[in-house]
Formats: structure tokens, sequence, C-alpha cells
């Protein structure tokens, strides 16, 4: 019963994902592009689910959905405009971008396709204790240089939005 | 049944939708959203790697890759910002002020 609901969820979320995907990079209207991503966040956030993977989902939820959305939406309101029907949402190199993007596309699932892959689940979920132990012993420096990377991204963002004092 | 395969077809997709906006769209900040949705494709991926491979290394690699998007997020969007103030706009094809 889980395994089907998994199997349901992955094609359904799997759709939506992609749709939204579509209109993240298509839509002319820079609010429902903001939108599609905080859609397509929660799909793959789903999505993980299904892989037992609930704390990444969590996360993805937080970060995406909670920062990375709130702070596009704040950008389009303040940059103004975000809805001008006259003016097309993509340059001119639209062809070229499709032909790339597809090929690209085809060559990453031609390789998952063919290369000989796990076809189940380990039967061991990852707990989230594993996940804890490895970010506090094998993983301790990346951990401790993406906190630094933070703090500086955080301080960089406020000097840069502020601009000069006046 | 799925299978990782399953997974990483998605997730190509994805990366490709991604790409194509990254190249196609004029406005700075669907540029962004764009980029997000690379790296969203990409933490999936490495989320059904650990899960089929029982490796708990994919997983930490997808917190990572999450945490240094939200970082490049925040640091973008001030760049827009910032850019919009200088120049009142924020269409790539028109900022064209440092081409000689």
């Amino acid at each position: 019963m889980v395994k089907l609901m998994v199997v349901v969820g992955f094609y359904l979320l799997g759709f939506v994902a992609v749709a939204s995907g579509l209109v993240l990079v298509l839509s002319r209207n820079l609010l429902h592009a903001v939108l599609a991503l905080a859609v397509v966040s929660l799909a793959v956030a789903g999505l993980m689910l299904g892989l037992a993977a609930e704390f990444l989902a969590l996360v993805l939820v937080l970060v995406y959905v909670g920062a990375v959305v709130v702070l596009g939406v704040f950008a389009v309101m303040l940059t103004g405009h975000f809805d001008q029907p006259t003016l097309p949402a993509s340059n001119e190199l639209k062809a070229l971008g499709g032909v790339t993007a597809l090929a690209l596309t085809l060559l990453l699932a031609g390789v998952a396709l063919l290369q000989p892959l796990a076809q189940q689940p380990s039967a061991e979920p990852v707990s989230l204790k594993t996940l804890g132990r490895l970010l506090l012993t094998e993983y301790v420096l990346p951990f401790e240089l993406v906190s630094v990377l933070l703090l500086a991204a955080l301080v960089g963002a406020i000097v840069i939005a502020r601009g000069k004092e006046d | 049944m799925l299978s990782l395969t399953h997974y990483l077809v998605l997730s190509a997709v994805l990366f490709g939708l991604g790409v194509f906006g990254v190249v196609t769209r004029r406005n700075a900040i669907a540029l962004l959203l764009s980029i997000e949705l690379i790296m969203l494709a990409v933490a999936l991926n490495f989320t059904a790697a650990s899960h089929f491979l029982g490796n708990a290394d994919g997983q930490i690699f997808a917190i990572f890759v999450i945490t240094i998007a939200a970082a490049e997020a925040a640091v973008g969007l001030a760049l827009v910002i910032s850019v919009y103030r200088n120049q009142q706009d924020v269409d790539l094809d028109r900022l064209t002020v440092l081409k000689g």
C-alpha cells in the first residue's frame, strides 16, 4: 500500500514539478514564476518524502518556500513592473537555448537509462542520527566552512542591497 | 516499481528546464530562480542516489547544495536590487553599461 502510494506520488509530483518548472522558465508574469518555484519546491519535497528523506524534505520547504521564494517576492516587489505582457519573457536565444537544454537533458537521462543502476532501494533508510553524526565527524570541516559562507552571504547581501550611505 | 533511473530522469528534466531558463530569461530575477531550479534538481538527484545506494553521503551533499542555494539567492537578489537602484531596470538584454 505504501509502495503504491510512493509510485503514484512519484508520477503525480513529477508531473506537477515539470509543469510548474515550465511555468517558471516561460511565464511572462514574474510573480507567477516565483510562485511556480514554490510549487516545484513543494513537489520535490514530496518526492524526497517518498525517498525516506524526511529531514531533507523539511529543510527544503523551510529554505526554498520559506526563504528563497519570499526573497524572490521581495525582489520582484522592489524592482517593480513584474507584469509586462508586451515584453517577451525570453531573449532571441530561445531556439539555441532550447536545443542546448534538450541535448543536456537527453544526455543526462540517456546515461541514467543506459547504466545498470540499483533497482531496489536499500533496506536501511538513512536515519537522522546518521546524518547528524556524519555532519559533526567526517564532514565537520565543510559544515563549518558552509556556516562561514552563510555568514558572509548574509553580511554581503545587506551591504550590497543597502547601497551607499546618504 | 520505481528505480533509481526514474528519479534520475526526472531530475535531468528539471535540470534541463533550469538550463533553458538560465539561457533564455531576460529578467535577472527569473534567471536567479532558474538557477534555484537547477540546484533543486541536483539536490533531488543526490537524495535519490543516497536512498537507492544506502549511502548517507548523498543526503549530506543535498544539505550543502540547499545551503549554498540559499546563500546564492540572498546575494544574487541583493545584487539585482542594487543594479535596479543604479539602472532602474533588471532586463539583462538592456543592461549594457559595461559594454565598450
